[in-house]
């Protein structure tokens, strides 16, 4: 999960959280609805510039990170131009799917997922299912290490030896990791109720302030994709 | 009722739905200020014990009075408010994205205003020395970090009484030393704190009480060297005696020391005691300490 | 078709197998931007009613027993680990469980769509699986359709007294193969053929996906009795809770 850490250390985190994601969603619907190849191009150089340039992400990890969906983008392609056969179609799909995922990436390499639960607060979300998303993506992370020793722990002991035992001991790990997440929930529970949990999880809001420059920056960057589909098609 | 008796436990016992018996006719009187130990094997009933004590679970008998008034279904979150507890496991304690939002999460339970919740978040990061952590989140801190996050959680909602579920458990020799400091500030603040744990060395220089906990009863409730001379009880649980309690022993029963009741409970104070000793071996009646 | 994109076609056909054994057989996630923006409305909107009556019952049970919401958390936390692992397969691809069939067994259709749904977004945020816009599609092919035929699957051989271990890979398996074949229809009807309409489209989108998606069921159902059987061994009492509660919520 290495594209979490850069919205970690990313310069960009300082900006407001629901600016950015508003932003980043307004760029992505108006690329999906603008469908032109032009936009498509602008938003994936300039997102990447963006995320490369402000974000300090390293550019070989970006281009990494956009090659992640590269397997859907060819497969999905020759399916597409097999089913379709129209080329100049398959290249607006794909072109505007990596402008899609560039503006998505903007928002994830800049805004760690707290804060994104925190702009989903905001927009009245029911606080049930923020709740459970919080306590889902701690667990996310307390699962995996587990997971991880667990498959340390079976690889030496030759639980991976050939393909029967492989399948064998991906089930044994994988009902012993349910039974054990079952468990700690029972914990995780105790110690909510320990600190006074009565059935809405609420942490302090983060005040982040919003820059009215931001804002120009991020109205200027909507207008520049308008132009675009107003010129070049 | 004794005047400084913060927290009571009066005959209690729990079971759970299975049925299983886990704590039976336990009887403990806690005074303000307190540093007690909790040892006994694991499954033991100690963390029961803690969260009988801090109001998660309701004893299936007997009662429990904090500060004399009796803590029932209605006033439970009293004693959550007085009574924090710092789990074993910082992992099933931890659900925030970020250390600052996760020490919030108990004074914003408290309700109290988000002013003050920053400035409690602010002083608890400050007490652990987690300065500069505030936005991390909590899956890339160590398990020291974690574990002083835990505590921090806790320190944030200002309780009179600090449960400590094994805090040493699993952290690193330095990490451990921090925890054994924070315990000590915390008690020169005068809060009242309960540790359970198995090293039997760290409850006898640290500890003022001691409790053995077995099979769900209360064994022994003393100070730790009346505790440790019981052999048959420690024996019985598991637990060896203290090595300075050995080595003092060792030195009397070779008429190298005489500490006339007087336990050393550090090597520092052993060695004062020898200097002491050395100084003046007088062969004059044993007074008590 | 001209014979020069006939081989165009054939170059990146087998380019893109060649791919599909070494990066990831993502369990069938569209990617981002990938769907025309009024799909993807659509395909939001038909998952309102579906995820609402999950809700509706998941606010239920923690009205009813608070101490759910840990468990319900730790579950979608267990669904996300699952379906993000490499599986074990014979040629050393790596591909990945759906796990939402699993969900289904043990906690019902409805909680699983809602928990599926928050894993979707999870996988969009933390490993670019799937995506925001696509959201929506992807969460009625993989959080609800799928999901469900399982869970209808699972209760029909039950009712059949069929052997548990064979309902469980039919429900498991039959349940992915239906998620691929909804994730087909989609993007058929989002890009029909121009000769033959989304018929045509739909089959050779099938035809497609076939080859990884077979076996990768398969895996599915057999990876699900497994962990089922490990969870039968030893965690007896917690199944039969659930199942109690099953009944309940029904």
């Amino acid at each position: 999960m290495g594209m979490e850490h850069y919205a970690y250390v990313s310069p960009l985190r300082h900006k407001n959280a629901c600016l950015k994601t508003t932003f980043g969603i307004t760029v992505l619907v108006c690329g999906l609805a603008m469908d032109s190849i032009a936009v498509s191009l602008w938003i994936t150089v300039s997102m990447m510039g963006i995320s490369v340039i402000w974000g300090k992400v390293r550019l070989y990890d970006y281009i990494r990170f956009l090659a992640m969906p590269l397997f859907f983008i060819l497969f999905g392609g020759g399916a597409l131009f097999f089913a379709t056969e129209d080329m100049r179609l398959v290249l607006l799909v794909t072109l505007r799917a990596v402008g899609a995922v560039s503006a998505f990436y903007f928002l994830t390499l800049s805004t760690p997922v707290g804060e994104l639960m925190a702009v989903l607060r905001k927009c009245h979300v029911p606080p049930v299912l923020i709740g459970l998303m919080y306590l889902l993506y701690r667990d996310i992370f307390v699962l995996t290490g587990v997971w991880q020793s667990m498959f340390t722990a079976a690889q030496s002991r030759l639980g991976y030896a050939d393909y029967r035992t492989s399948l064998r001991t991906f089930g044994g790990i994988g009902s012993n990791l349910l039974l054990l997440s079952w468990k700690r929930a029972d914990d995780c529970y105790h110690a909510m109720e320990a600190r006074g949990y009565e059935g809405t999880i609420c942490f302090l809001e983060r005040r982040q302030s919003c820059r009215w420059y931001d804002v120009l920056a991020a109205a200027g960057y909507i207008a520049v994709m308008a132009a675009i589909r107003r010129f070049c098609g | 009722m004794k005047e400084d008796a913060l927290l009571c436990l009066r005959d209690v016992s729990f079971s759970y739905h299975t049925g299983r018996q886990v704590l039976t006719h336990v009887d403990l009187t806690i005074r303000a200020g307190e540093r007690i130990a909790v040892l006994g094997p694991n499954g033991a009933g100690k963390s029961t014990l803690f969260l009988l004590m801090n109001g998660v679970l309701r004893p299936s008998r007997g009662s429990i009075y904090y500060k004399g008034r009796r803590m029932d279904q209605k006033n439970s979150n009293e004693l959550r408010r007085s009574v924090g507890i710092i789990f074993q496991d910082a992992d099933s304690q931890i659900i925030a994205p970020s250390v600052r939002e996760e020490i919030s999460f108990g004074p914003m339970n408290l309700k109290l205003s988000s002013a003050v919740v920053e400035e409690r978040v602010a002083h608890a990061i400050a007490s652990v020395n987690l300065q500069g952590f505030e936005e991390r989140p909590p899956h890339y801190l160590s398990g020291g970090e974690k574990k002083r996050v835990s505590i921090a959680d806790i320190i944030a909602m200002k309780p009179d009484v600090f449960l400590f579920d094994e805090p040493m458990a699993c952290l690193d020799p330095a990490h451990a030393r921090r925890v054994e400091t924070l315990l000590e500030d915390l008690s020169g603040q005068g809060k009242t704190l309960l540790v359970s744990t198995h090293d039997v060395d760290f409850a006898y220089r640290w500890a003022q009480r001691i409790l053995i906990v077995q099979e769900g009863s209360l064994k022994a409730d003393g100070t730790p060297p009346a505790v440790f001379a019981q052999e048959a009880l420690c024996r019985d649980a598991n637990l060896s005696c203290p090595v300075l309690l050995r080595i003092e022993k060792m030195l009397e029963s070779r008429d190298l020391l005489r500490a006339k009741g007087r336990n050393p409970r550090t090597v520092e104070e052993l060695e004062l005691l020898l200097k002491q000793g050395n100084d003046c071996v007088s062969p004059a009646g044993p007074a008590q300490g | 078709m001209n014979r020069k994109e006939r081989k165009l076609v054939a170059t990146v056909f087998i380019t893109c197998v060649m791919f599909g054994v070494s990066p990831r057989v993502n369990a069938m996630h569209i990617m981002e931007g990938y769907l025309p923006a009024g799909y993807c409305i659509a395909w939001g909107i038909l998952c309102i009613p579906f995820l609402l009556a999950g809700f509706l019952q998941i606010r239920k049970r923690l009205r009813d027993d608070g101490r759910s919401i840990t468990l319900l958390a730790m579950s979608g936390a267990f669904i996300f680990v699952i379906s993000s692992l490499k599986i074990p397969s014979v040629t050393g691809s790596c591909s990945h469980m759906t796990g939402t069939g699993l969900g289904a067994i043990l906690f019902g259709p409805c909680m699983t769509g809602i928990l599926g749904c928050i894993v979707l977004l999870f996988q969009a945020v933390l490993l670019a699986h799937g995506g925001l816009t696509t959201l929506g599609a992807n969460a009625f092919s993989m959080a609800i359709a799928g999901p469900a035929l399982t869970w209808l699957l699972y209760l029909f051989c039950k009712k059949c007294r069929i052997r548990k271990r064979v309902s469980v890979f039919l429900a498991a398996a039959l349940g992915d193969l239906f998620t691929y074949c909804v994730t087909s229809i989609q993007l058929a009807v989002a890009f029909p053929s121009p000769q033959g309409g989304v018929a045509v489209s739909l089959m050779k989108f099938l035809g497609v996906f076939a080859p990884t998606q077979f076996p990768l069921a398969i895996l599915e159902g057999v990876l699900t009795v497994l962990i089922v059987i490990g969870l039968e061994v030893y965690a007896r009492p917690e199944l039969q809770a659930l199942e109690a509660e099953k009944g309940e919520a029904s």
